[in-house]
Parts: C-alpha cells; sequence; structure tokens
C-alpha cells in the first residue's frame, strides 16, 4: 500500500509524541499510562532530595519523588507518586535517609499498622541524619585531629628511616646477632653442665635432709634450753622494775640535796662552814709563824726554860 | 564586503519567507512532501547516529571511570543527560546537515541555473512562498521529532552497551539517568532543535537558491549549504548553551 505524505506525517508525529511522552514519564520514574497514588509529606529539611528521588519500602522502590514545595514556614511539602495498588497504612512514616558514600537521598517509608490513609494524604515524615550527619557535624574536630596525628606520624616515620638509614640498621642486625648468640651459648651451657647441675640439686636435697634430721634429734635440748632463756627474761624483768624503783628515790635523794636540805643538803649548798675553815687555818697559819719566830713569846710563861 | 552583501540577502530572502509565510493553499502540498522527505524519511539515518552515539558514551565514560568511589549509576547519569541536553539534538542537526541540507541546496540549485525559479516567478507564483517557506516549515516542524528519535535510541543504545560489556546494569543505568533528569533539559533540547531545522533548511535554501554557474555553481552551493549548515549548528548550539544554561 502506497502511503500519502500526510498520513506518513501523521503517523510520524503520533509515534514521536507517544514516544517523547513514554520517554519523559519513564525518565521522571512515573507510571506511563495512569496515575499513581499521590501522597504528601512535610520535612523541616530535605537535603540530597530532589524530583525522581526513589520512595523504598523494605528497600523495594515503590514509586519517587513527583514534586518538591518550599512553603512560607520554611518547611517542605514533599509529594510522592507510589504505584502501589493499595493505599498505605496510618501511622506509615516517611523516612529521608542516604543510600551511598556520595550522599544520594532516598526516602524509606515504614508501614504503620492503622486504618489506611487516603489518597492525596499526609504522612509523617522525618528525616535521619545517618552516619555521615554524625560526621559532618564533627567534621571539622576529626579532621583537625587527624591532621595533627598524621603530621606526628609522619615527624616519626621520617626519624625512623633517618635512623635506619645512618647505620642503625647494622647496629640493630648486630644486636640480634649477639643475642641469639647469647641464647645459643646459654642452651650449650645448660646442656653442658646438666649432670653438674644435677649433682649439685642432690647436695642441696641432701643438705636439707640432714639439717631436719638435726632439728628433729636435739629438739629436748632446744625446748630446754628456749625455757631457761624465757625464765632468765622473766628475772631480767624484776629487775629492772627494782632498779626503776632505787634510780626514782636517787632522783628525790639528788633533789632535797640540791635544795639544800638536810645536812648533805647543807654541806653541799652552805658556804659558811667552809668560810670558817678558811679563816680558821688563815689564822692557825700565823699562829704558827709566830710561834716559829718568837717561840718565847708563848713559852715566856714556861718557867721550865727559865730554869733552865 | 561579501560578508554583508551576503547577510542582506540572507534576510531579504527571510523576510520575503516570512511576509508570505500566510499563504499556506501555495504551498501546502509542497509543505506535506518536504517533511516526508526531511522527517520521516531522515529517522532511520538518525537513530543509528544516536544509538551508537549514546553506545560509545557508555563504554568510554565506564572506561574512564575507574574510581571505586564513583557509583555505576553515574555512567547513566552521564550518558543520560548529554544526549538529552546536546548530543541527540547536535548529532542529528550535523547528519541533517548533511542529508537534508545538500538535497535542499542541490534542488533549489538546479531549479535556479536551469532557470526554472526564473519559469515560476514569471508564470506569477511566488518561488519564495513556493519553494523556500515549506522547506524551512518542514525543518522547524520535524526537528524535534528527530530530537525525540535521537535521544530515545541514544539512551537505549547507552543501555544496551552497557549490560553488553557488563560494565553498568540496567537498573543502575536508569537509576543514574533519573537522578540527573530536569524536563528543562529536555525543553532545551527541543529548543535546540527547532533552532537547528531552521538553521539547516535556511542556509540550504539561501545557498540553492542563490547559486548561478552550471552544474559546478551547484555543487559550489551544496558544498557550501553543508559546510555552513555545520558551522552553525555548532554555533547557535554555543550561543544557546550559553544563553539559556
Amino acid at each position: 500500500m502506497r502511503l500519502g505524505n500526510e498520513l506518513k506525517i501523521g503517523i510520524t508525529i503520533v509515534v514521536a509524541v507517544l514516544v517523547g511522552f513514554a520517554g519523559f514519564r519513564i525518565m521522571k520514574d512515573s507510571p506511563i499510562f495512569r496515575l499513581g497514588t499521590v501522597y504528601y509529606v512535610s520535612y523541616e529539611k530535605v537535603d540530597g532530595l530532589s524530583v525522581g528521588t526513589a520512595v523504598l519500602v523494605s528497600g523495594i522502590k515503590i514509586g519517587s519523588v513527583q514534586q518538591l514545595q518550599l512553603l512560607p514556614s520554611d518547611s517542605v511539602r514533599v509529594m510522592l507518586n507510589l504505584t502501589i495498588p493499595e493505599g498505605l497504612p496510618g501511622g506509615s512514616v516517611a523516612v529521608i535517609r542516604s543510600v551511598d558514600l556520595l550522599g544520594s537521598k532516598a526516602i524509606e517509608i515504614r508501614r504503620g499498622f492503622g486504618d489506611p490513609i487516603p489518597y492525596g494524604g499526609e504522612l509523617e515524615g522525618s528525616f535521619d541524619e545517618g552516619m555521615f550527619g554524625d560526621l559532618a557535624e564533627r567534621g571539622d574536630e576529626i579532621s583537625t585531629n587527624v591532621s595533627a596525628s598524621t603530621q606526628t606520624l609522619n615527624n616519626i616515620l621520617s626519624e625512623v628511616e633517618s635512623m635506619l638509614r645512618e647505620g642503625l640498621r647494622a647496629d640493630i642486625e648486630a644486636g640480634t646477632g649477639n643475642l641469639e648468640r647469647a641464647t645459643r651459648e646459654a642452651g650449650d651451657l645448660i646442656t653442658e653442665s646438666r649432670e653438674d647441675i644435677a649433682s649439685s640439686l642432690d647436695h642441696l636435697n641432701q643438705m636439707l635432709a640432714n639439717l631436719e634430721d638435726l632439728t628433729s634429734e636435739e629438739r629436748g635440748e632446744i625446748q630446754r634450753t628456749i625455757a631457761n632463756l624465757e625464765a632468765t627474761s622473766e628475772e631480767l624483768k624484776t629487775m629492772s622494775e627494782s632498779l626503776t624503783t632505787v634510780s626514782a628515790q636517787l632522783a628525790e635523794i639528788l633533789e632535797k640535796i640540791n635544795n639544800g636540805e638536810g645536812t648533805l643538803g647543807k654541806l653541799v649548798n652552805d658556804p659558811q662552814l667552809y668560810n670558817n675553815l678558811d679563816s680558821l687555818s688563815v689564822n692557825l697559819n700565823t699562829m704558827v709563824k709566830d710561834l716559829n719566830e718568837n717561840p718565847r713569846h708563848f713559852l715566856r710563861h714556861l718557867r721550865l726554860v727559865d730554869i733552865f | 564586503m561579501q560578508l554583508f552583501l551576503e547577510i542582506g540577502r540572507y534576510s531579504r530572502l527571510l523576510y520575503e519567507a516570512i511576509r508570505s509565510a500566510s499563504e499556506f493553499k501555495t504551498y501546502r502540498k509542497n509543505l506535506f512532501s518536504e517533511m516526508v522527505k526531511t522527517g520521516t524519511d531522515s529517522l532511520g539515518i538518525v537513530s543509528v547516529a544516536g544509538f551508537f552515539t549514546g553506545a560509545v558514551l557508555t563504554i568510554q565514560t565506564s572506561y574512564q571511570f575507574t574510581s571505586a568511589l564513583v557509583p555505576k549509576s553515574t555512567i547513566g547519569a552521564i550518558t543520560s543527560q548529554s544526549m538529552i541536553i546536546e548530543l541527540a539534538a547536535v548529532i542529528s542537526g550535523l547528519v541533517l546537515a548533511g542529508r537534508v541540507g545538500a538535497r535542499i541546496a542541490t534542488e533549489l540549485g538546479n531549479m535556479r541555473v536551469s532557470e526554472q525559479i526564473d519559469a515560476l516567478e514569471s508564470m506569477g507564483f511566488n518561488s519564495v512562498t513556493f519553494l523556500v517557506i515549506p522547506r524551512v516549515i518542514a525543518g522547524i516542524l520535524m526537528f524535534p521529532i528527530i530530537y525525540v528519535a535521537a535521544a530515545v535510541s541514544g539512551i537505549v543504545g547507552g543501555v544496551l552497551a552497557g549490560l553488553m560489556t557488563g560494565s553498568v546494569t540496567v537498573h543502575e543505568f536508569m537509576e543514574g539517568a533519573r537522578l540527573y533528569f530536569f524536563p528543562w533539559d529536555v525543553a532545551f533540547g527541543v529548543i535546540k532543535s527547532f533552532v537547528f531545522g531552521f538553521v539547516i533548511t535556511s542556509i540550504s535554501c539561501y545557498q540553492g537558491y542563490f547559486a548561478s554557474g552550471g552544474a559546478e555553481g551547484v555543487g559550489y552551493a551544496t558544498t557550501r549549504a553543508t559546510v555552513l549548515s555545520c558551522i552553525y549548528v555548532l554555533l547557535s548550539s554555543f550561543l544557546l548553551a550559553a544563553i539559556l544554561l
């Protein structure tokens, strides 16, 4: 059949319009030939959400975001277009959450258990910051810490590297070698002197056994000695007590002497006796001197001399 | 001087065309046959060109993206958005600058050098109304359809190429494509295709209409028609992107 030009053009245009429309709907992720079920959710913020963002239930895509509208109160009203045949149960929550590392978002619907929400109804919305929200909040702090740590680590590593390069490697190797040799020698020593060690241990054992025998044989004697020691220490105790009283009495006497009480006290403390004795001895001295020089003076009255 | 002369003659031709655009009865029959020749008959080549452009774009993008941090869906986003915004319109424009522009310039040039245009004029027909207007209108009307064909086949080609090479699954491809699909991109592509349709057909008509010098002149006019169409397609694409994006 030969087609007329008008028919050809008509077919072309109709097909193009249909294909274009279908392609547009597919790209916008709307059902192609019927309207989906529409719900509305209000959010405080919708970071990362855009028209076409997937709406998931248990990870399965059931629709997409159709429209984002900024309300005068600065909250955002999101229109969801869902392809599920039945409505959502009451109490369902639409949670915005991250789906990958780059911050792509999806809306996940957590089903409730109430009466079905009518088409065009409002869902409850919430925003799940997720791990990356936390990270973003603490990002500054973490990044400073990380950079400081990296710096320190760098320094340490470069120091270690330079040390290794400056011949420490040889030292370490020598040290390890020495340690190995020492261990080997110790092992050899132990193997060689195994018999000596065994005999030493035998001797030690024997010695201990002898000691034990000795103590068990002389037990009675030792006990007696201990009893004597006890008695002696008891006597020492009484002796020290009497010594204590004696010294107290002595202290009393000495105090009295100090205070000038009694004969001894006066003797010690009163200088008068001494003075008297001193003047007496002076007088005696002169008298003896006088007697020596002038014996007649004293012997004048002794007529016996005259007699001679 | 030559440049200003050309611009003046081109403007005058366009003015004549617009002035007589209301005489629909005169060119109705020509319009439909031109629409078939320009639009319907070009769908095949444009679809093939679009398909392979999309396929190559997908493969090259997945070849270039080696980072594990970039999700596979980005490949779909890049392919589909490039096709919709730029490549569907420009690739089909370049293909049709050759296919349609050459045909128009040759037709009109031949009529000019064989004095058929003078004959039309002497019979009382307005040659611009009869020959130029239907071709330009056909171009403007049919290019959006060609754009749709190129865009759709380009995205299909991208999906199939991703599937065949195993670099990206249909789901990932469409996920990325949908994430970065904005209706304005489609509108921009359609606007571009209107402009390209007008640029290609009007320049080719001008070159053919003012051809001179026998068979050689016709060949010269055809060459200039295709070359200038290509250049002005790219230039207007740049200007539109600078103005509208």
